[in-house]
């Protein structure tokens, strides 16, 4: 085709991008299966329960409220200097550490349930000592470790904050020390205040409950009676219907869930279900994967031809364990789901010819300060398994039944007043904060040396003094959001500021890096998306897919989405 | 003429560390230490021939010190509780006298050669001052239960990878803090062609020997994969990036454990069509995929293999094993050995080269490079993947060495230890680095444990044996655990290099002076 050289040209720079982008979505679509990135699962997943995206949402929202008041404090030094304070998340670790002894006091254990809980003024109060201490903190850190690096390099003040992440790190472990001298509080009653930071180091503490786990919307609206659980008759439903859960849930294991109907008339399988725990901490993933990782490995050793023959006998070992989705942004389902379908898939190695009973050892649904969403999976694969049993074991049964009392009738979406509390208190931090750079002296001082350092020095503004404040504002707020996450998550744990960190600087890169709404924005976004990677991606994947966040919009819009105020281009 | 200080803060300084060492380590030690005190010597007189007889003093009264020291640790710190038993030869006068004398000689041969006028001459000397050391150091610690070995392999085989970041973060001057990544890549990828997996229904046993040239083409070509996306990057933006795909690539070694891939079209219209579980399956169908087994991880991996008669002829030679077994460090120290000084030598020569003046020069003025002609783009990428290359070369090993690979071996406390020995050492001198490597390493693995060791020792002495308390004393051990203070230290040389020492402890040569982008 002769066509003029010009006309050609302009026609295939107006189609370039499009044709680099195809290939690019499609290597996307295929190689983010196993990242989760599956499109007909997620849309499956969401018509089969459409009120999942509004839980998700309220529980983004609340994780995202803490991770965009640890963005503020990475954002305004931002600003301010132009260091990326990487020592911000630890010093939000410290601060939790802080609340959880200033906690400590007022801890109430309750003999009935096992459990500690704390007044709620408590830990309004416990705000205080926080924030002082993730002020004091961050103050120090400046001082000794950024301020004589004013004008050198910013990388050199990079390398010196990495240097900061780690010392402080270290000392939240070693800090934890203090847990040890717990042992002799009857000799030194001062000493049982340190029985919060536990016996071993490195592992994570707990925080009291301080709200309750009641569902605000059932003051609203009358939650649906609950369903009385028919377990002999609804059994062969139930089982398609657990399977049915199971395979979208699973992925890719989908052959998995074949296991369920093999249960013939003959046979009486012998179910044990075990299954790990999920602890999807605050929908961080990184405690959370192990432990699934081993259920499914299990399973995986188990694993054979599924030889699903009327005489086989199926010993089912399908282990469900505790899904502690505590303060759960996770809502169970996905892999908890994935690691039981992948070890039904295990059963049929047994032999053909042996009588197959089915334990089903269902585990309890410990949505400790949770807003696990109950009821639609965990429930069901409960069912399935004392379907199963119905037959042959009764012992089993019975532990279905008392599985069946355990629910009260609740609505499907739940908010509580922790996602409450966590989201009024960002809000007024982020108003208190507005407030005093919008309108008062010293926010004017700091927005000029935000400007312009040098021409704010000539108008008489003590820039070290406003670099200092910079600092022990956002330490301050570290600080808060420390205790935020003891209400909202319940644990703290030393290296919890290592990714919270990644994930606010994120957030602040994506609102717009020096920006202070941006900041809160991108909080809430990053919180949200992670919220809903947890649920229709994979809790394990979560990370990576925040860090690709971060990754891209560093590259390809390094102004965030609000833009610059700090007037810092990359 | 200015009167001279007998010693000066910095020597007064360095033999009180050497003094410590010693009396922390004691026992077989005691011959290394004095040699190497007797080194420092040399290095620190002056460099002509006036210099030589200080250097017999000077080095005649550090290896005193030396001796003296271990010579407490034999007979008083060994008192303490929980402390390992030392072989009874060190404790004897003819092993104190040939560590005096070993210690003035090597003084008095450095001082020696450094002033001699010829500069081949001095190096030649000094190198194989160093060769010697080198070669003899491992049959000394297995001969003479040193048990440093094992803690020396790690630490060369950081040293490899600080070698590395030296290209990118110290030439090229592109901060990388996800280099972690590519350590992974190279170690997965011989795990891959080395390991029973069950991707690919068995085991591939390649030879070793080609394995790492895999690995470190794989990091390479990683290397410019994520390098590509950071080009219009610079500074801290640059840093939090690469530290992004850090923390990325373990996740997904972590996680790719049971993969099953549809072909995307296909499925996403059998959605439209309403089968939420149509497509065609491509990977995976039967059973998922098991490509890296998740955190449990991917072993055996099979060790090098040298010819029969080579590690025959080395062992008739040296009377010492030369098969590579994991209770046999020999073989694996000379392996890195040679790894680590070739790679030295090739960076050395490449440094010198056009592209190696290039990364200096786009590093110095990115603006100016460009307008000299040097591609910018080009050099970047080149930097990336040669920076990348040697950490692949570092992963394989590593993977043999320990024969067994898991994500949890390449968290970003990797990267950041290998920043420290690049910036401890001297951003940009491949002296520097390696120094640097050896420091960090063997602090981190062999000393911190050595300082545990007598720390536990007096504190079971002093106080648990007079304090019966449970809580105190379990407060204590805690707190004064020397082994857990591994982050503070890493953070403590980087912020303290920062503060005073921002070009390391052996600058590189050309910019003493000039603080850098």
């Amino acid at each position: 085709m002769e066509s003029s050289p010009l006309q050609s040209t302009s026609a295939w720079q107006r189609f370039r991008p499009l044709l680099l982008a195809l290939p690019i979505i499609y290597i996307v679509l295929l190689l983010g299966q196993p990242a989760g990135f599956d499109i007909p699962r997620i849309v499956d997943n969401i018509r089969n329960d459409p009120t999942i995206i509004i839980q998700q949402l309220i529980n983004g929202i609340a994780s995202g409220a803490i991770i965009a008041i640890i963005a503020l404090g990475y954002t305004m030094v931002y600003g301010i200097i132009e260091l990326v304070n990487f020592a911000n998340g630890d010093v939000y670790m410290l601060g939790a550490m802080a609340a959880l002894f200033a906690l400590s006091p007022f801890i109430i254990f309750d003999p009935n349930t096992g459990g500690q809980s704390a007044p709620w003024w408590a830990a309004l109060l416990g705000f205080i000592p926080a924030m002082a201490v993730g002020a004091l903190i961050n103050y120090g850190t400046e001082r000794i470790a950024y301020r004589r690096l004013r004008n050198s390099p910013k990388i050199v003040n990079l390398i010196s904050a990495i240097g900061m992440s780690f010392i402080l790190q270290n000392v939240g472990l070693q800090l934890a020390s203090v847990g040890k001298l717990a042992i002799i509080k009857d000799e030194v009653p001062i000493f049982g205040l340190f029985e919060v930071f536990g016996r071993n180091n490195a592992a994570p503490k707990s925080f009291p409950s301080v709200f309750s786990d009641d569902n605000l919307i059932d003051l609203v609206i009358a939650p649906p009676p609950l369903p009385t659980p028919n377990i002999a008759a609804t059994a062969e439903a139930e089982a398609t219907d657990a399977a049915a859960l199971a395979q979208p849930a699973g992925g890719g294991n989908a052959p998995a869930a074949e296991a369920t109907p093999t249960l013939d008339d003959l046979a009486a399988a012998e179910e044990t279900a075990i299954i790990g725990t999920l602890e999807a901490e605050n929908g961080t993933a990184t405690p959370s994967s192990s432990e699934p990782i081993t259920a499914g490995d299990n399973a995986a050793a188990l694993e054979a031809t599924p030889t699903l023959d009327v005489e086989a006998a199926a010993e089912e070992t399908a282990i469900i364990g505790t899904l502690e989705a505590e303060n759960g942004t996770a809502t169970p389902s996905a892999d908890e789901i994935a690691a039981a379908a992948r070890a039904e898939e295990a059963t049929p190695t047994l032999d053909a010819e042996a009588a197959a009973e089915e334990t089903a050892i269902i585990a309890t649904l410990e949505a400790e300060h949770g807003t696990a969403t109950p009821s639609s999976s965990e429930p069901i694969t409960a069912a399935s398994g004392a379907d199963a049993t119905a037959a042959a074991n009764t012992a089993a049964q019975e532990e279905a039944q008392a599985l069946a009392d355990q629910p009260v009738a609740t609505n499907v979406i739940r908010l509580t007043w922790k996602n409450v509390i966590v989201i009024v208190v960002a809000l007024v931090l982020m108003g208190a904060l507005n407030w005093f750079v919008q309108n008062t002296r010293l926010g004017k001082a700091m927005r000029a040396t935000a400007q312009n350092r040098a021409a704010a020095q000539i108008m008489g503004i003590n820039i070290d003094n406003i670099i200092s404040l910079t600092f022990v504002i956002g330490g301050a707020l570290a600080g808060a959001a420390g205790m935020m996450s003891g209400i909202y998550s319940g644990t703290a744990v030393f290296t919890m500021g290592f990714t919270a960190g990644l994930r606010s600087f994120t957030a602040a890169v994506l609102g717009g890096i020096g920006n202070i709404r941006g900041a809160a924005l991108g909080g809430i976004l990053i919180g949200i998306i992670s919220a809903f990677s947890d649920q229709f991606l994979s809790v394990r994947w979560t990370n990576a897919w925040v860090f690709l966040i971060l990754v891209l919009v560093l590259v390809f819009r390094p102004t965030g989405l609000l833009g610059s105020e700090g007037g810092e281009k990359a | 003429m200015k009167k001279e200080k007998l010693i000066s803060t910095g020597e007064l300084f360095g033999v009180i560390l050497i003094g410590l060492l010693s009396l922390i380590m004691g026992g077989p030690a005691v011959l290394p230490l004095a040699i190497l005190t007797g080194a420092l010597v040399g290095l620190n007189v002056p460099a002509k021939q006036s210099g030589v007889p200080r250097a017999a003093v000077i080095g005649l009264l550090a290896a005193g010190v030396v001796v003296a020291l271990s010579w407490a640790h034999n007979n008083y710190v060994v008192l303490l509780p929980k402390q390992p038993a030392i072989p009874a030869w060190t404790n004897t006068l003819p092993v104190y006298l040939l560590a005096l004398v070993l210690g003035v000689a090597s003084a008095v041969y450095i001082a020696f050669f450094r002033a001699n006028p010829n500069e081949r001459t001095r190096k030649i000397a000094l190198l194989g001052f160093l060769a010697v050391c080198a070669v003899v150091f491992p049959f000394y610690d297995q001969r003479y239960e040193l048990l440093w070995a094992s803690a020396v392999v790690a630490s060369l085989i950081y040293m490899l990878q600080a070698l590395g970041l030296n290209i990118v973060a110290g030439y090229a001057g592109l901060l990388d803090l996800g280099y972690v990544a590519f350590f992974a890549i190279g170690g997965y990828t011989a795990a891959f062609l080395m390991a029973p997996n069950d991707a690919w229904n068995g085991n591939l046993k390649w030879s070793f020997w080609i394995v790492i040239w895999v690995a470190a083409a794989a990091a390479a070509i990683f290397g410019l994969i994520l390098g590509a996306p950071t080009l219009p990057l610079r500074g801290d933006y640059l840093a939090i990036v690469t530290l992004g795909f850090g923390e990325i690539i373990p996740v997904i070694f972590k996680n790719l454990e049971a993969v099953v891939l549809y072909e995307p079209i296909g499925r996403l219209l059998a959605m439209f069509r309403g089968d939420f579980n149509g497509g065609t399956c491509i990977v995976g169908c039967d059973k998922p995929l098991n490509i890296t087994n998740g955190t449990q991880g991917l072993n055996p991996i099979e060790p090098p293999r040298l010819f029969a008669f080579i590690s025959d002829g080395l062992k008739s030679l040296t009377g010492y094993d030369f098969i590579f077994k994991s209770d046999n460090y020999i073989p694996w120290y000379f392996l890195i050995l040679t790894m680590l000084v070739l790679s030295a030598f090739f960076i050395g020569r490449m440094r010198q080269s056009r592209i190696g003046r290039a990364f200096v020069a786009m590093r110095e003025d990115e603006l100016a490079a460009s307008s000299m002609g040097i591609p910018i783009v080009k050099t970047k990428l080149t930097a990336f993947m040669i920076g990348a290359l040697f950490s692949g070369f570092a992963g394989a090993f590593y993977a043999s060495y320990v024969s067994f690979i898991s994500p949890d071996a390449f968290d970003f406390s990797v990267s950041v230890i290998v920043l420290c020995m690049v910036i401890l050492g001297g951003t940009g001198s491949i002296t520097g680095v390696i120094l640097g490597g050896l420091i960090i390493k063997l602090v981190d693995l062999l000393l911190l444990d050595k300082v545990q060791g007598v720390v536990s020792g007096v504190l079971q002495a002093t106080v648990f044996n007079n304090v019966q308390n449970e809580g105190v004393n379990l407060f204590l051990e805690s707190i004064l655990d020397m082994t857990q203070y591994k982050l503070m230290l890493f953070g403590l040389i980087l912020v303290v290099m920062m503060l005073v020492r921002p070009q390391g402890l052996v600058p590189e040569a050309m910019t003493k002076t000039k603080g850098r982008q």
